[in-house]
């Protein structure tokens, strides 16, 4: 990195002082992987736009990035909203699974008491 | 008396354009909807939501200044925003990163759009960033959130200053997301002595009538349940 950096800059500075001989004010920015040097100058009354781009060949930046901050935390997945996984939560709504059956049972024994009270009074 | 609520996407796995219907219906009795045509969609869902439902539309509540100059001041000279923010869930399958965790699990993508300005000799670079965020409840029944990743896309900078710009930006996204986590926290503690037997997102602003059209990927609510 800093052998690429001395190169651009070393490189560019050269660059500048050939320019400079056509009057060319340029402007240089270096980074780690690249360096661009611009300028404007006239030339017999012609006006031309000086660009060079120098860059590290593997250097191919994408427009887009992405990056996650937290590792998946195994406590926490369980937790996480989710369509696929929505029915474990199902327990908790307004009448649980466990109150459904409670008072299915509890009629069922009302039920059977009443059957074996409608026979006793059938067989009376 | 409970609530149906019916959705349904244009993409696959519940995403994109959604078109809703909400109908309030007595406790074991019919719920139901009538769709004349329901056009090209591919995934739906549907909902029976209880009284004591509480909903949050979350893009009208982070949509404040508040929140808004947060995200100004951290992005600073990188970037200009230049949309207000969009809060829309995604899944983990299509997260811009790898995650582990089931598929389906639910984030919530809160993202507005940018411009760049660069000299002339580049083209101005356009657009958005993502900022990816759980919310859940602990086993205890509480509110917690944290923020989980990020991302960002353009279009434009070409043909000198793509490393520059994204050079900033993989700076500059990532580095404000402590503070967006330090707000998120004092937010979330102010609801901290509550507990809800459940939490859900639903599309759009959680209407409990009618019917409308929103997009899932920019608009969802909090839904919760207080215990």
């Amino acid at each position: 990195m800093e052998n690429s950096n001395s190169l651009l800059n070393d490189l560019l500075k050269k660059l500048q002082e050939a320019l400079d001989e056509y009057n060319c004010k340029s402007e240089t920015h270096v980074t780690d992987k690249e360096a661009l040097l611009s300028g404007k100058f006239s030339y017999y009354k012609e006006r031309y736009t000086v660009m060079i781009h120098v860059k590290d060949q593997d250097f191919n930046p994408l427009p887009d990035g992405a990056g996650k901050f937290l590792k998946d935390d195994a406590e926490i997945l369980k937790f996480i909203p989710s369509l696929e996984h929505q029915f474990q939560n199902a327990q908790k709504s307004n009448c649980s699974h466990e109150e459904q059956t409670a008072l299915k049972t509890k009629f069922m024994t009302l039920a059977e008491e009443a059957g074996r009270e409608f026979l006793t009074k059938m067989n009376k | 008396m409970p609530t149906l609520s019916n959705y349904w996407f244009q993409e696959t796995d519940f995403r994109g354009n959604t078109t809703y219907a909400s109908t309030p219906h007595p406790a074991g009795g019919w719920a139901w909807v009538n769709w004349s045509n329901i056009g090209d969609k591919h995934s739906t869902l549907c909902w029976e939501r209880e009284d004591r439902e509480v909903t949050y539309d979350l893009v009208s509540l982070l949509n404040n200044p508040a929140v808004l100059n947060l995200i100004d001041n951290n992005l600073g000279g990188s970037a200009n925003r230049t949309s207000a923010l969009r809060v829309g869930w995604v899944p983990r399958k299509y997260l811009p990163y790898s995650s582990s965790g089931g598929p389906l699990d639910l984030f919530l993508r809160m993202s507005f759009d940018f411009h760049i300005s660069t000299p002339w000799y580049c083209s101005d670079a356009d657009g958005h960033i993502d900022y990816i965020l759980v919310c859940y409840l602990d086993g205890g029944g509480r509110l917690n959130g944290y923020v989980d990743g990020w991302a960002y896309h353009y279009d434009g900078g070409g043909p000198f200053c793509t490393g520059e710009i994204s050079s900033r930006l993989s700076a500059a996204v990532p580095g404000a997301i402590g503070t967006l986590q330090q707000q998120l926290t004092t937010f979330l503690s102010l609801l901290g002595r509550q507990q809800f037997d459940m939490l859900y997102y639903l599309p759009g602003s959680a209407q409990k009538t009618g019917s409308g059209n929103t997009n899932v990927d920019n608009s969802v609510s909090l839904a919760l349940l207080p215990r």
